[in-house]
């Protein structure tokens, strides 16, 4: 078994590394040919594969899976086991593409296949922006190299049958249970919770059905109009309809998107058993789908805000924004958007097709900042309309309509509240959100998210972020909070068409000096281990000289260090700026101000403060000294500083990324689990064993010996908590530290405080667990220890 | 005077050294440090030089990291 494995893993890294661009297939093909002539191996695999097939491990499918005659123009390999794969050299891959990313998850997105799977949740997404069961199963049908598998078809059917048939509406302020099928309105009327929350429906001029009473109403379908003058594709992309071929392939399935001429029925229910209503239609396995029909919104003031003329809207902005508005209504869901694509403007823009109040939530006040400067940037909104609500500035909020920009834990805070703040919160609980934009979902712990949708009216969420991501794999609660992933982009696409940096990616190994890589192996504290590979003296070595090196070049350096007692070490060793936690906000504006302007300022150290939001375009070269464990989350941010487009410039390059690593020691594993994120889309890392030169050079720090002995006393010397990288409490608003103070006199007043906040059941006791998360081990990782000391 | 003895000569890197006198000592193998990446190993047979090479195998599986270590994380 192991042997195939080997094999496979060999095969795939000849295909991938060969230089050629296959244009059809039959290029790939010939090629092919000639490798299996040349080494003459086919035979053998086939043998062993024999051998495997006798003992009964693998299973035989040349017999079930028939190829179609024409497969070498179908692009897709469809697997019983809901995986999907798709060659990128087809020529119809384009459309191919769109359509698996709207039905399933990408898996992993290299160079020549793509790998996909179908999960409940991505045929959810799929239902939900307006695509049929049977619609999917034909067009899958038609793309596959091969029959498709029974299994799947009746996983699809599954999945889809019941999702996506009902909806609710709120329009005028009043709550709708819609749906194109009324046999499933009568189905769910029929449970006693739905049926008693029904209202009888008054109004005279809806179209009653007599028969079943149900408020009929002619689908008005009415392109919505992004802001911006751009039309917005009905469903599915407009692509698919130039593509000749495709044309043909998918003609059925146009006409039944297409669904103008179909009727919805409804029936009004009470606003206050909404979340009853909406609990058990889950339990009956009809999940609702949320949609705001902002157009005939006449009840909510509408908002002055328009995109300035001079905005442009990039093709996959537009493209992920016609999801969410596909059939002229917001609907609900995250948008999937690398770092530096432009996620900001996609929340903008969205904003500006709703013309509603608006509350965007972001993680902390510095990103509360740049949202409202970028507001200013793209859109035409008056200043006075914009309000900002954090922990330094409390501002009232515009009475009409207008913007409001907060953090979540403002939002969730749970504990007593000064004046101003509380009159402000009760504000924002009641007005009626037309669209709130959540910034970097995937950090918010589920247990705040659910605090702060609870909180706020809104009629409609849009989630962003650029990686989707959790090691915890809570990723899916999101599904169910926010709504389905909407779109996805794809990385390597993006930076072929110039709206991304072409980056490269290299682990630079450096070995551990005798001395290090003795203590490490007899120390037995983990937190000093890692201490002495991060302070390894050749990586510091390392390090000094790729600043050098990219500062000759004319690059602006990032060096990010988790470990704070590191990150000061090497910045004042090599007499660099560095900014970290305790840093005073005007202090970090000076330093990245200098780190721009200033010609002599080429490199600035930062700890973790720096991996998200900070938005620095000047910056082109990352090295990572130090980080947390093995966050794919992590590295993905990290290299996304870099990822705004540069000019081109003389290389086939133009952003770097270094990730230092001592070899031999645990860092190895954490930092391979890291990029395994990236290389899914299709990043590849080089690993750089040495660097040319750099024994010859005595002039960087700890050359010598004695230096090398001296720095390992230090490190030896330096307490426990050293080796921990640094707790981060500014990540967040300073609410949260001060709530946990005020939370102790109420302990002390034996009246004061809700009993909530006592039995630590507060919103922001779940927050503390998660800042805490930090510095224990990760629970993925304690397993880990475990079975390594067996 | 001249002491012959039996044995096996380790060539090595630095840190891998160091890693074979850690072993060498719970192992209680006699080791002479010759210089930077030499070791002698004194009285150094096929087992003991196996023993030495799987540790080492070891170390070096427990610092990679592979796709297919994915399921046994969960």
């Amino acid at each position: 078994m192991s042997d195939s494995l080997k094999r496979r893993r060999t095969t795939t890294s000849t295909s991938s590394s060969s230089k050629k661009d296959y244009n059809t297939w039959e290029d790939y093909e010939e090629d092919l040919e000639d490798i299996e002539i040349r080494s003459g191996g086919v035979k053998k695999i086939s043998l062993s594969l024999e051998d495997t097939l006798n003992k009964g491990n693998l299973k035989d499918y040349s017999k079930i899976c028939q190829l179609k005659v024409d497969n070498k123009s179908r692009p897709i390999w469809v697997c019983p086991d809901g995986h999907i794969f798709l060659e990128t050299f087809s020529p119809i891959y384009k459309q191919a593409s769109d359509f698996l990313v709207a039905i399933a998850e990408p898996v992993c997105r290299p160079q020549l296949i793509h790998e996909f799977q179908l999960t409940p949740y991505s045929l959810y997404a799929a239902v939900s922006i307006g695509l049929e069961t049977n619609d999917i199963i034909t067009v899958l049908g038609r793309l596959s190299k091969l029959a498709l598998p029974k299994e799947i078809e009746q996983f699809v059917r599954q999945c889809t049958q019941s999702y996506g048939k009902v909806k609710l509406v709120l329009q005028k302020n009043k709550y709708f249970v819609e749906s194109a099928y009324p046999e499933v309105l009568e189905y769910l009327l029929k449970d006693s919770t739905i049926s008693s929350a029904r209202v009888k429906p008054t109004l005279a001029e809806s179209v009653v059905d007599p028969k079943t009473g149900f408020i009929v109403n002619k689908g008005e379908v009415v392109g919505a109009q992004i802001s911006g003058g751009l039309q917005a594709n009905q469903s599915l992309d407009p692509v698919l309809k130039n593509d000749a071929l495709m044309n043909n392939l998918l003609e059925e399935e146009e006409d039944t998107v297409d669904n103008s001429d179909q009727q919805f029925h409804s029936f009004e229910i009470d606003p206050q058993h909404v979340e009853e209503v909406k609990k058990r239609c889950i339990q009956l396995d009809y999940p609702m789908l949320e949609e705001y029909d902002f157009r005939n919104d006449t009840v909510n003031p509408n908002l002055e805000i328009d995109l300035k003329p001079t905005t442009m809207i990039r093709p996959y902005q537009e493209k992920s924004l016609s999801k969410m508005f596909g059939n002229g209504r917001a609907r609900s869901g995250i948008i999937v958007l690398p770092c530096g694509a432009g996620k900001s403007l996609s929340g903008i823009t969205a904003a500006c097709t709703v013309k509603k109040s608006i509350l965007v939530l972001c993680t902390s006040a510095v990103s509360v900042e740049q949202w409202k400067y970028q507001f200013k940037l793209w859109s035409n909104i008056e200043e006075r309309m914009i309000s900002k609500f954090t922990s330094d500035s409390k501002e009232k909020m515009y009475t009409i309509a207008g913007v409001t920009i907060t953090t979540y834990t403002m939002v969730a805070f749970g504990g007593r509240r000064s004046a101003d703040s509380l009159k402000i919160m009760n504000e924002i609980a009641n007005r009626e959100w037309g669209l709130v934009l959540l910034d970097e979902v995937h950090v918010v712990p589920a247990a705040m998210f659910r605090k702060v949708l609870t909180v706020t009216k809104a009629h409609c969420k849009l989630g962003l972020t650029a990686t989707l991501l959790r090691e915890d794999e809570k990723i899916q609660d999101l599904n169910f909070l926010i709504g389905p992933k909407l779109y996805e982009a794809n990385w390597l696409d993006l930076q072929k068409s110039g709206f991304l940096a072409n980056v490269s990616c290299s682990e630079v190994w450096c070995p551990m000096t005798a001395e290090f890589y003795q203590e490490y192996l007899t120390n037995d504290s983990q937190s000093k281990k890692k201490l002495l590979y991060t302070m390894n003296p050749n990586k510091f070595r390392a390090c000094e000289y790729l600043i050098k090196f990219h500062e000759q070049r004319g690059d602006k350096i990032i060096v990010f260090s988790d470990n704070v007692y590191a990150l000061k070490k090497y910045a004042t060793g090599l007499g660099k700026y560095f900014i970290y936690g305790p840093t005073s906000g005007p202090e970090r504006m000076s330093i990245l101000s200098k780190f721009q302007h200033d010609p002599t300022v080429r490199t600035i150290f930062i700890s973790k403060v720096g991996d998200t939001s900070i938005d620095i375009p000047e910056a082109t070269v990352i090295i990572q000294v130090s980080s947390h464990y093995g966050s794919r989350r992590q590295e993905a941010q990290r290299l996304g500083r870099i990822l705004r487009p540069k000019p081109k410039s003389d290389g086939l390059y133009n952003a770097f990324f270094y990730s230092l690593v001592s070899k031999d020691t645990q860092e190895m594993y954490y930092s391979t689990k890291r990029q395994q994120f990236l290389i899914d889309q299709g990043y590849s890392f080089k690993v750089i064993s040495e660097l040319p030169g750099i024994d010859d050079d005595d002039k960087l720090l700890f050359s010598s010996k004695k230096e090398q002995l001296d720095l390992l006393a230090q490190v030896l010397g330096e307490g426990e908590e050293s080796g921990n990288i640094e707790k981060l409490e500014e990540d967040f608003d300073d609410i949260t530290r001060g709530g946990s103070k005020k939370q102790k006199t109420v302990v002390n007043r034996s009246q004061g405080g809700s009993l909530k906040a006592l039995s630590g059941a507060s919103g922001d006791m779940s927050y503390m667990e998660y800042q805490s998360k930090s510095n224990v081990q990760h629970s993925l990782f304690k397993n880990r220890y475990q079975g390594r000391g067996k | 005077m001249v002491h012959v003895y039996k044995g096996s000569l380790i060539e090595c890197d630095p840190p891998t050294k160091q890693f074979v006198l850690w072993i060498s000592k719970q192992e209680h193998f006699d080791v002479i440090d010759i210089d930077e990446t030499h070791l002698f190993l004194q009285g150094g047979d096929e087992r003991s030089m196996n023993a030495i090479q799987r540790r080492l195998d070891e170390l070096q599986n427990e610092n990679t990291y592979s796709v297919f270590d994915k399921d046994v994380d969960k």
